[in-house]
Order: C-alpha cells, then structure tokens, then sequence
C-alpha cells in the first residue's frame, strides 16, 4: 500500500510536469528551507530561504530565477490568532550580470481552527515591494487546511496530506492584476521538530492581464525545522 | 577538493545544500517517537476482544489502534454505541485500563460544571473548552459494570481540553478533575507547528 501511495505521488508529479512541458507553460522548482523558534508562548520567529528555478533553463546561467532569504515574527493574540509581520529580500537572476534586487515589507493576521489533528488556517497578507525597478503594493488570501494520512492524529513517523489556495490582487498607481495558486502536497511528520513537503502548485497569473493568462507550475520541495 | 562557490553555476549549490538536507532527515530517524496506528480487528489481543465482544453490537463500525510511547504497548477500540464516541483502552496482554466518553461540557453535572468552570476562571483571564472526555476506571468488573449502567463502583474523572490565556500562559491544556470537583493534573498540549500553513 505505501508503494502504491508512493508510485501514486510520482506519477501525479510526472503527468504535472508533462502537462507543463506540453502547454509550454513556466516550469518551476521552489526549494525551500525554513526555521522557526519561539521566544515565548507569544512571540515566535521564522527564518525561511527559497529558490525559483526554472526547469526549461537548466543548461544557462538565467535557471535561478531568484534566491530569497525572509525573516517574520508572530504574535499570539489568542490560541487561534496570530498577527505577524516580516522582511524578504530578492536577488533575481543571481547568476546573470546586474543586480535586480527587492524588498519586501509585509504583515499579516492569521486564524487556525482545529477537527482533532486536522487543521483549517486563514491568513490575510499585505505586502509592500519595493524593487530595483517599481514599487508595487500585493493584497494576498491563502486558505490552507491539512490532515493525518494515517489515524487520527499526526504521530512522528507519518505522512499528512496538505491543500491550500491563495488569491491575491497586486497593484500600485498604474495598474492593478490578480492572480490564483493552488496548491496540493504531502508532507513527511518525521518528529515535533522536522517536517518534509513535496507540493505541486498551480498558478494562474495575470489574469486581468490584456496579453492573457499566464500559466505557472510549480514543484515545491520545502524542509521546516522548529526548534 | 576546494570548490569556490563564486565559481560554481547555481545548480551546484544545491548539489551542496541537499546532502546536507538529508543528513537532517537521518538524524530526525534516530529521535524517540511516539506512535497511535490503525490496526484490524486480528491485531487486537484476544482477551481484549473478549471483552468487547460481551457488549459490542458487532454491526457497529470499530476502529481499533495500537499505540506505542516509546516505552509500552497498548490497544485502544473506538466506536459510537449510541451519540458518545467511546474508547477502550487495553494494556498489552489485552487488559482492561480505562473507558473514555466523549461528551459535552453541560452534560457534566451543573454542580462539578459550575465548580470547574469557576476554577478555570480563576486560573485564566480567557478559556474556552474545546473537548470533555468522561473517564472511567475500576478493575476487571469495568466494562460490565460500565454497560449495565452501575456506575456505584467506578471511579469517574473528567478531562478537558481548554484553550486559554493569561499574563503568563497562552494555548492549549489538559485538565483532569475528579467527581468531585477535585483538579488532579493539568498538561500543556504541544500543537503541531504551523510554519507550513502560517
């Protein structure tokens, strides 16, 4: 049964990549690590870095589309809310001549409600970018709900499965766009401390755009350690 | 080798990074874990389904589960006999430990209720019960004094999970109180991380 679970995974994996290949859209793989801490029952901190690597490029120097090392704190208002805040940096193309750079500024409020061990969380961001060439403002809604694959609670050693949407609507004086990224992945509970994710994500982009709607996928490979 | 990392295309950093990784994911194996596992109806000792079987209406649907804490074994049935999830809960040789009800705050008794309540309100500016689990243990004569609803003999505890704040504390607990109204235990419950859906 785990090898068909397993099998299952991959051959989703390879008929998502097919498809992108196919439709000649971005194919993408986000690595991403991250690090949390709490200093207290209230106040915790997250240190992540991420990658966008473009999958069609991996013979030239333009396959790193960006590295971002991000830094965010929460505060617990209650059991269930978190407000937050934090700081991102973009190096885009890193490894083709000239620095396009951004920062981004962001806070959020976050709700989690809890079935048992299945968890459903809201969160609204706002984000302020300030990049080497514009400056735009993001407004950003992501739904995430994840559960245990085996039993009912999430014990160390066990898969879960993890869904999650996000809309969000970028704008700044001269225009405004929105887009969609859906999100499914399973995660490997190694222990309270370690977690890993392998998520495929699909983005429609530019969707109010006049050019049309551009099409993203996205396999995401991302490590949590908590200490 | 030395390898200079200005020198190397960007691919070659993650052939660095990934190792690395990996060696996380092995030592994480090595860790203490704790485990509840769905298990079949051929898995569960046969004195524990012994015990079921005297009382259980076999067309009920039962899930059973093994759990493992690292240092014992132990094997939990859970079904619905009528609007309360009840589970049983057998030691390794298939011995009877303790019945769990899974009922409403209200339908503790007002008086036990009321004191709890005024207990938790004292302790924290903020609480809400999330889950109340009604316990009950007694020996070998436990599920038949359960099921024939002669509850003189049994020793009953109730267990709740409360979120809850204060100045000092924040999240979620495990209470135990005792018929009569007598706190026995309170237990911090570690949540999940939620750096994956925060």
């Amino acid at each position: 049964m785990k090898f068909l679970k397993i099998g299952l995974l991959f051959a989703v994996t390879g008929i998502f990549t097919s498809t992108a290949l196919a439709q000649e859209a971005d194919l993408i793989w986000s690595p991403e690590l991250s690090y949390s801490w709490k200093q207290s029952d209230r106040l915790g901190f997250t240190a992540k870095f991420s990658m966008f690597n473009s999958l069609r490029d991996l013979d030239n120097n333009s396959a790193v589309r960006y590295i971002e090392p991000q830094i965010t704190f929460s505060y617990s208002s209650s059991p269930r809310v978190k407000l937050g805040g934090g700081y991102y940096y973009r190096n885009s193309t890193p490894f083709l001549p000239g620095l396009q750079y951004e920062h981004r500024f962001l806070e959020q409020i976050g709700f989690v409600s809890y079935i048992g061990d299945k968890r459903i969380a809201h969160r609204l961001r706002a984000e302020q970018r300030v990049r080497s060439s514009s400056y735009q403002n993001r407004i950003r809604y992501r739904l995430s709900y994840d559960f245990p694959l085996e039993g009912q609670k999430l014990d160390a050693g066990e898969k879960y499965f993890i869904v999650k949407n996000e809309v969000m609507s970028a704008f700044n004086k001269e225009v405004a766009d929105a887009e969609n990224r859906a999100d499914v992945g399973l995660g490997w509970y190694f222990n309270d401390k370690q977690k890993f994710e392998l998520g495929l994500q699909y983005r429609t982009q530019d969707i109010f755009s006049d050019g049309g709607i551009n099409h993203l996928f996205l396999i995401r490979t991302s490590y949590y350690i908590n200490r | 080798m030395i390898l200079y990392y200005e020198n190397l295309p960007g691919y070659s950093l993650l052939i660095i990074i990934l190792p690395r990784i990996a060696n996380l994911y092995l030592l994480a194996q090595k860790q203490k874990r704790e485990v509840e596992i769905s298990i079949k109806e051929a898995e569960i000792p046969a004195p524990a389904l012994n015990i079921l079987n005297q009382f259980w209406n076999d067309k009920k649907k039962v899930d059973f589960y093994r759990e493992f804490d690292g240092d014992s074994v132990s094997y939990e049935a859970k079904f619905m006999p009528d609007n309360h999830l009840l589970s049983i809960e057998f030691n390794e040789r298939g011995l009877i430990k303790d019945i769990e009800q899974l009922i409403e705050f209200d339908e503790i008794p007002e008086n036990t209720g009321n004191i709890i309540r005024s207990y938790l309100n004292d302790q924290y500016t903020k609480f809400k019960v999330t889950r109340t689990q009604r316990q009950y243990s007694g020996g070998d004569e436990l599920t038949k004094s359960f099921f024939e609803e002669d509850l003189g003999p049994l020793t009953i505890r109730y267990e709740l999970e409360v979120e809850a704040q204060n100045k000092k504390e924040l999240g979620t607990f495990e209470f135990l109180f005792n018929k009569n109204e007598q706190f026995l235990r309170k237990r911090k419950i570690m949540r999940r991380s939620l750096d994956n859906i925060w």
